[in-house]
């Protein structure tokens, strides 16, 4: 049985409270988090929203007073980490007027496009939270050499779909958005999906694989 | 039954149903939205004997009419926005009974920006997970015809204080630390609390920023992405105060430097470009 990460308990408001691991980010943490966010179950806790590092609760003042929750959370001890997820296999069209900041990446790498193409589609990426946007997934894994700072001016309109790059993360806008990650492709892949049922369809834990196409997904 | 009881003539700056907001999709990423100003909300549905989350339209500014398709009745709350039904003044918080082809106008606001319209049984829109709150930038628009449940309510006597809600547009919100207070050095968390701030003209239901302070400029830099929630207040390195509101982000990057009392959500609610605000801890 492995050991259970330290925290700190924070009350940022009368009804939230804050469940701190501290600010990293850390594969094993992450696990653990969301193997805890699984039992957090309490009738007072209205919602759980897991971070890289962190566990955000909202609870119902009129069920249970912070103390109750407190000592709940306490004694939750021994978690199972989360079983790792689906593998989802995303589409991308690279480069072009889908992904205008490809040429930008890979002259930033010293590479060429093909060679940030293969770099990007050869990760396995692990999604450690959601949030910003709805389905928008903070996926870790990006290989160092693909790392490049955010646009000095933001983007206005960033489509749908758009695959980007931001420091040392990756992701795909799943709604029009400003924003100022490098765009590198675009998919047509849903990560928000208000029409089916299905509505978000990558969650916690599960892994993103991105494929190159040619055109069309 | 849902029946035809409201079309909109003018829905002004920001018109959209709210409710008590979206629970359990956060995880997601999908805001909470719900009403901006909680306790006139609750005050609507109070006073119209609607349960308490009743689904009621928010109205920003003062350029609103509309036309009742059906006899109803009707109660306004929140920021007193100068309204009439057909050319008499409707009070703030008391019931009325409209008739079917009354108008319904607003004239010019008397502090705060946010009203609630709530009619009896209140008004209905699809459900979207778990919520009838309209969201990311959802609105009402130009001639759309407003459905509510077709339900009669028994009006309730209900106590009330507006006081909150300033004519001069000068405020004080109470706050808390906040999970990241400790990286902010000293300098920074006295001028937060000791100086004043206006609000900017960049304020809708996702947040509402303040004019950048040097005196709080230069704060902490790489916080982890955690989640966020309505009233925490994030500080950019350039000193921009942001208070996160209902349809706001669920996770952010900038430290959260402080975060607002429950009791005074009312008060970030009401807030527009001008007005003048204080942060005093708690």
């Amino acid at each position: 049985m492995r050991e259970d990460f330290d925290y700190r308990l924070h009350f940022p408001a009368d009804n939230y409270i804050l469940i701190d691991f501290g600010n990293r980010i850390d594969e094993e943490l992450n696990k653990y988090i969301l193997g805890m966010a699984d039992v957090l179950d309490h009738e007072a806790i209205i919602e759980v929203i897991p971070a890289y590092s962190s566990i955000l609760i909202e609870f119902d003042t009129g069920i249970a007073q912070k103390t109750e929750l407190c000592s709940f959370i306490k004694n939750i001890k021994h978690v199972k980490t989360r079983a790792e997820g689906k593998i989802h296999d995303i589409p991308v069209i690279y480069g072009g007027e889908q992904g205008p900041d490809l040429s930008f990446v890979a002259l930033n790498a010293g590479l060429t496009e093909e060679d940030v193409i293969q770099i990007h589609t050869s990760v396995l990426y692990r999604v450690f939270m959601i949030g910003f946007l709805p389905g928008f997934c903070y996926l870790g894994g990006l290989d160092k050499r693909l790392e490049t700072k955010r646009l000095d001016v933001p983007r206005m309109v960033i489509p749908a779909g758009s695959v980007g790059i931001a420091g040392m993360q990756t992701g795909v806008y799943p709604e029009k958005s400003p924003g100022g990650w490098r765009i590198i492709g675009k998919t047509d892949f849903k990560f928000f999906n208000p029409e089916t049922g299905t509505i978000f369809p990558v969650r916690h834990g599960d892994r993103v694989r991105f494929k190159a196409v040619q055109n069309g997904c | 039954m849902d029946v035809e009881t409201f079309r909109i003539i003018e829905p002004g700056i920001y018109s959209s149903i709210q409710d008590g907001g979206r629970r359990g999709f956060r995880k997601y990423g999908m805001p909470v939205s719900g009403a901006m100003d909680p306790y006139a909300f609750n005050i609507l549905n109070n006073l119209l004997g609607n349960r308490p989350v009743a689904p009621a339209i928010e109205i920003t500014g003062s350029w609103f009419s509309g036309e009742f398709l059906r006899d109803c009745s009707f109660a306004l709350s929140g920021a007193n926005p100068g309204a009439d039904l057909d050319g008499l003044p409707i009070v703030m918080n008391r019931v009325f009974e409209a008739q079917k082809g009354n108008v319904i106008n607003f004239s010019r606001m008397h502090g705060g920006i946010r009203t609630y319209l709530g009619v009896s049984g209140g008004f209905v829109k699809q459900v979207f997970l778990g919520s009838m709150s309209m969201c990311r930038g959802e609105r009402i628009k130009r001639g759309e015809i407003l459905f509510s449940e077709n339900l009669k309510t028994e009006p309730n006597e209900t106590d009330f204080d507006f006081s909150y809600i300033r004519a001069d547009g000068n405020y004080t919100i109470r706050v808390r630390k906040g999970p990241d207070s400790d990286f902010f050095d000293e300098r920074i968390l006295r001028n937060f609390l000791n100086d004043g701030f206006f609000v900017s003209r960049y304020l809708d239901r996702m947040g509402v920023r303040l004019d950048a302070s040097e005196n709080i400029s230069g704060g902490p830099d790489g916080i982890v992405t955690k989640p966020v929630f309505p009233g925490c207040i994030q500080l950019t390195g350039a000193g921009m105060p942001i208070i996160i509101m209902n349809d706001g982000q669920t996770t952010g990057g900038y430290p959260v430097i402080a975060v607002v009392e429950r009791e005074d959500l009312r008060i970030a609610g009401q807030l527009k470009a001008g007005d003048t605000l204080a942060f005093k801890s708690v």
